[in-house]
């Protein structure tokens, strides 16, 4: 069985089991013959994101378990059901690791939890993610309610459909996020008289369209791409707006 | 894709500064207080306005919660993570499509893995198909349902993947089939 071991070194005995996200090596060890390949992670590819690269890196070289002393609670759900153990809390050399692994059966690896329990965490991480921001929005949509007229929304929304729908693509590309804001926001704008071309097209580019992130999404996929990515996607969103306006009133 | 809570820090092992998800709430509180101190009358219809939409967004929400523990136990993202590197045709179309609706939080958290699945072989093609995909949502269409009702709710997610696939064509199109190095 091969098994991935977060290590400072790229020797099996000289190395300690560290963190899976501080990792300078991975070590994939083969536990039958205690032979190994030593992956180097480059310092500038640690940190932020580091964990599910690892865990992918892992995963492609046919690892059957990962061993570290600390994995993030995301990387333990992503993992449960896929067939490989996920063993924290290990301490010592990367040999001693893989043969005290090695010397138990799979039943007495300690799991990580129940299958639902890991879901209902990881469910009440991610509504915790969300909640505070939308909460925010909820107050954000009553003083929008409360404090913005209709007039001053119908001098930008005019109700020519192109007009609004490019005007919600232009917010939505701008502002962003959680797609359950967008739905709250748009809800405001459309009760305060803003068509619906320009709160579709608001909700489609609020996820779609990233200039915040463009720097990132940039740095990770290459600046062609994600110019390339981000015009198209403004585009097509605006037809994607205007299609459900016409198709949904359509059926209505 | 780039509002304040995906902007949000996370360190080595991705866990989160949550303190930082309060800010928004707290800088939008402190405008409510600002405003109170103003104009008492108008600021306390906003908060009755706040309140009437929190009250009626609590069950489709409650709703959402119980289709995001369905979603987390039942579908994995290393299975998708897996396979999206090495999928061809239409199992592919379906992976990265599947991947980007199940996928969740911060979309930067996302960025180191789709680079590394595209240095292991996934197409630009999946890479655009996935992040278009993150805008449907199957466990918050309750909630987008409460809000636009069912027929357009289903138009709107029917023709967003439809999108996302045209803009994974186009991109593919414009940028190649497999990445360009820069």
């Amino acid at each position: 069985m091969r098994i991935a071991v977060a290590s400072n070194s790229d020797d099996i005995d000289d190395g300690r089991v560290t963190r899976l996200g501080t990792c300078s090596h991975l070590l994939i060890v083969d536990s039958d013959t205690m032979d190994y390949e030593a992956i180097e992670i480059p310092a500038a590819e640690q940190g932020r994101g580091a964990g599910i690269r690892i865990v992918t890196l892992a995963a492609g070289h046919g690892a059957g378990a990962i061993m570290a002393t600390h994995v993030a609670s995301r990387m333990e759900q992503a993992l449960q059901g896929s067939g490989i153990d996920l063993v924290a809390g290990v301490d010592g050399s990367v040999r001693e690791a893989v043969e005290e692994y090695a010397g138990r059966s799979r039943s007495e690896v300690p799991q990580q939890g129940a299958t639902f329990a890991l879901a209902l965490r990881q469910s009440v991480r991610q509504f915790g993610r969300m909640l505070p921001v939308l909460f925010g929005v909820m107050l954000l949509a009553g003083l929008l309610n409360a404090f913005v007229s209709r007039q001053a929304l119908e001098a930008i929304f005019t109700g020519r459909p192109f007009i609004d729908t490019l005007w919600g693509a232009v917010s939505g590309s701008i502002f962003g996020g959680n797609a359950v804001n967008s739905y709250v926001i748009g809800a405001a704008l459309r009760d305060a008289g803003v068509s619906l071309f320009a709160v579709t097209a608001l909700i489609v580019t609020w996820v779609t369209v990233g200039l915040i992130q463009l720097p990132a999404e940039a740095a990770a996929l290459g600046t062609g791409f994600t110019i390339a990515r981000n015009l198209v996607a403004f585009i097509v969103s605006l037809g994607v707006a205007m299609l459900t306006v016409l198709v949904a009133g359509w059926f209505a | 894709m780039n509002s304040a809570d995906d902007r949000i820090n996370t360190d080595a092992d991705g866990r989160t500064g949550n303190w930082r998800l309060a800010v928004f709430p707290l800088a939008v509180m402190l405008a409510y207080v600002i405003l109170y101190l103003i104009m008492p009358a108008r600021t306390g219809r906003a908060l009755v306005a706040s309140g009437q939409i929190l009250v009626q967004v609590a069950l489709p929400l409650c709703i959402a919660f119980v289709l995001m523990v369905v979603l987390n136990l039942f579908v994995k993202p290393a299975h998708v993570s897996r396979f999206l590197g090495t999928g061809a045709g239409l199992r592919g179309v379906a992976i990265s499509t599947l991947g980007g609706m199940i996928s969740t939080g911060p979309i930067y958290a996302w960025y180191p893995l789709l680079k590394d699945l595209r240095e292991r072989g996934a197409s630009n093609f999946h890479i655009a198909n996935f992040l278009g995909n993150r805008a449907v949502k199957p466990f918050l269409l309750p909630v987008m349902v409460f809000y636009f009702g069912w027929g357009y709710t289903v138009v709107l997610n029917i023709l967003l993947i439809v999108g996302a696939i045209s803009i994974a064509c186009i991109v593919s199109l414009l940028v190649g089939w497999r990445e360009v190095r820069e």
